[in-house]
């Protein structure tokens, strides 16, 4: 039961929902950078929510299935095509032994997520499949790399069916619905820890212009350009946590957004914090996009990540339905 | 309690923050805290971050009750975060040398001191351990003696190499892992700062370093 990598793009890994209760030790959270994306393509092929699956940036990878496997991409970045047929993102696709998916080039998104059903087997460091490689926690995926799969829950072996398809065969409902919020170019942040002493032209700048992610980007973070923003008063500024979605401003001027590896301490000062809803959102820009902010309240930013978690369940809700589970 | 504040950092993680600075007593009140949260958790918790003068409490929004906010609020007004802690006090050997370190020379040079009043002076004292960060099992150490205060280098070091004893403003830190840097290199431990998931130090720990001449 696994699958191998045949070719890898510009970069592959496994990833989870991140790898939590290490972080005074230094250890970043990472995990998917569109968590959102990974957990409703678990949900499609019937896996918990936060098992380990496949990520990858842009185009470029190929994977060969040995054996069967029910599968689901959900993400952006690039097309999985199987011979010349493209696959549809945000379903479940059965996939025979033997089979060849390639990730074609895609003009939107940056990240793709492979989930597959039983979850990505590989083993557990510091309570977490996620690859950070500093941390000697797996390792970026290579050609010829063989991934094992977990146990397949019953209700994916349902979705398959008594009678195993011969083909790859894609399921006629998705949850298309549900990730269409990432082509927004609108970030929606809650004011950062020293919100108060940024200068009021930069308060003004950093709610008003474009800024673009440029090549300085990476898995821990992204650069922005665009505008220079400053505090009113130089201060020094002693370490303190942060977290993804933390917008620091670094010596310069330049906004850093963090990302899934963000360092979980930084000691320059915070404009802003992305709310965990559009932190996915960001994880689907590349270098050369561009975005802007608009602030909003606590109180939103906690409705939204609930209804989101919400959104989730009624999707695993409606499948246990569909396949009376 | 005045001059604490307690703030959202993301819909997950909440800051509790003591005036900012590098004070043992201020550090003091935040591993109180730290240990008094573990010890005593609520539904919900997953970590405490502790800093320099922070401690930030990460949860699940989902599984938490009462609300955490209210929570840090009432443990931090009513409670008094004193009494001992016992940190660990680890020995760890340095070997001062050009050939390790790169920048002893340097740092000697523009603090205006011999490269033996250097060793003298970093190894004069015992260095609490504020934080880790930056990379897994990097120690935030102090305070460094005022007269090594050197400010970082205006270009970082593309490599430091792991095991690297290195220094910057009244802070001092040691690398665990290769790394672009921007603290001036006066020495290098043999000690493994991270392996197997587990970090050599922790918060709270005290540290003293002693000169080796070889590994």
């Amino acid at each position: 039961m696994s699958l191998s990598i045949i070719k890898t793009g510009v970069y592959c890994s496994v990833q989870d929902q991140g790898r939590w209760g290490h972080q005074r030790f230094g250890v970043p959270v990472s995990g998917c950078m569109d968590k959102h994306a990974a957990s409703v393509a678990n949900i499609l092929c019937g896996n918990a929510h936060d098992l380990a699956v496949v990520e990858f940036v842009m185009h470029g990878a190929c994977i060969r299935f040995e054996t069967d496997q029910l599968i689901a991409f959900s993400g952006g970045g690039a097309i999985p095509v199987s011979g010349h047929r493209e696959l549809l993102l945000h379903r479940a696709i059965f996939v025979p032994g033997n089979t060849v998916i390639d990730l074609r080039y895609k003009d939107k998104g940056c990240r793709l997520y492979m989930a597959v059903a039983g979850g990505i087997n590989t083993p557990l460091v510091m309570g977490s499949r996620s690859t950070y490689e500093p941390a000697s926690a797996g390792k970026r995926l290579a050609i010829g790399d063989e991934l094992p799969i977990g146990q397949r829950a019953d209700i994916s072996q349902r979705m398959i069916g008594k009678k195993v398809p011969k083909e790859v065969t894609i399921a006629k409902w998705g949850a298309v619905e549900l990730l269409e919020e990432m082509n927004t170019d609108c970030i929606r942040v809650l004011r950062g820890a020293e919100w108060e002493q940024f200068s009021e032209p930069s308060k003004k700048k950093w709610l008003s212009a474009c800024f673009q992610i440029t090549q300085a980007s990476d898995r821990m973070g992204y650069t922005l350009s665009g505008e220079t923003l400053g505090l009113a008063d130089r201060q020094d500024m002693v370490s303190t946590a942060v977290s993804s979605g933390t917008v620091q401003v670094v010596p310069g001027g330049s906004p850093l957004l963090l990302m899934a590896d963000a360092q979980t301490t930084g000691g320059y000062p915070r404009i802003a914090q992305v709310i965990d809803t559009d932190i996915s959102t960001c994880a689907q820009k590349r270098p050369g996009d561009k975005i802007r902010f608009r602030e909003v309240s606590d109180a939103v930013s906690q409705e939204l990540y609930f209804s989101r978690i919400e959104e989730l369940k009624r999707l695993e809700k409606t499948i246990r339905v569909k396949f009376s589970i | 309690m005045d001059k604490v504040r307690i703030y959202r950092l993301s819909e997950r993680s909440i800051t509790v923050s003591w005036e900012p600075g590098i004070r043992p007593d201020i550090h003091h009140q935040v591993m109180q805290l730290d240990k008094r949260i573990t010890a005593d958790s609520f539904p919900g918790w997953i970590e405490n971050v502790p800093a320099y003068h922070t401690l930030t409490v990460y949860f699940d929004p989902l599984k938490c009750s009462p609300d955490p906010e209210k929570y840090l609020h009432t443990l931090v007004s009513t409670e008094t975060l004193s009494g001992p802690l016992t940190g660990r006090t680890i020995r760890v050997p340095v070997v001062y040398h050009k050939t390790v370190a790169p920048d002893l020379e340097l740092a000697a040079e523009k603090l205006g001191i011999s490269i033996d009043q250097l060793i003298a002076l970093h190894t004069s004292r015992r260095y609490h351990v504020y934080m880790l960060g930056f990379m897994p099992g990097f120690p935030y150490l102090g305070e460094l003696p005022e007269e090594l205060n050197l400010p970082r280098k205006s270009v970082p070091a593309a490599k430091v190499a792991a095991g690297t004893v290195a220094i910057a403003g009244r802070q001092t830190g040691i690398y665990p892992f290769d790394s672009p840097g921007g603290w001036y290199a006066i020495g290098k431990t043999s000690i493994s700062l991270f392996d197997h998931g587990k970090a050599y130090f922790e918060p709270g720990d005290e540290v003293e370093f002693y000169q080796v001449n070889q590994f």
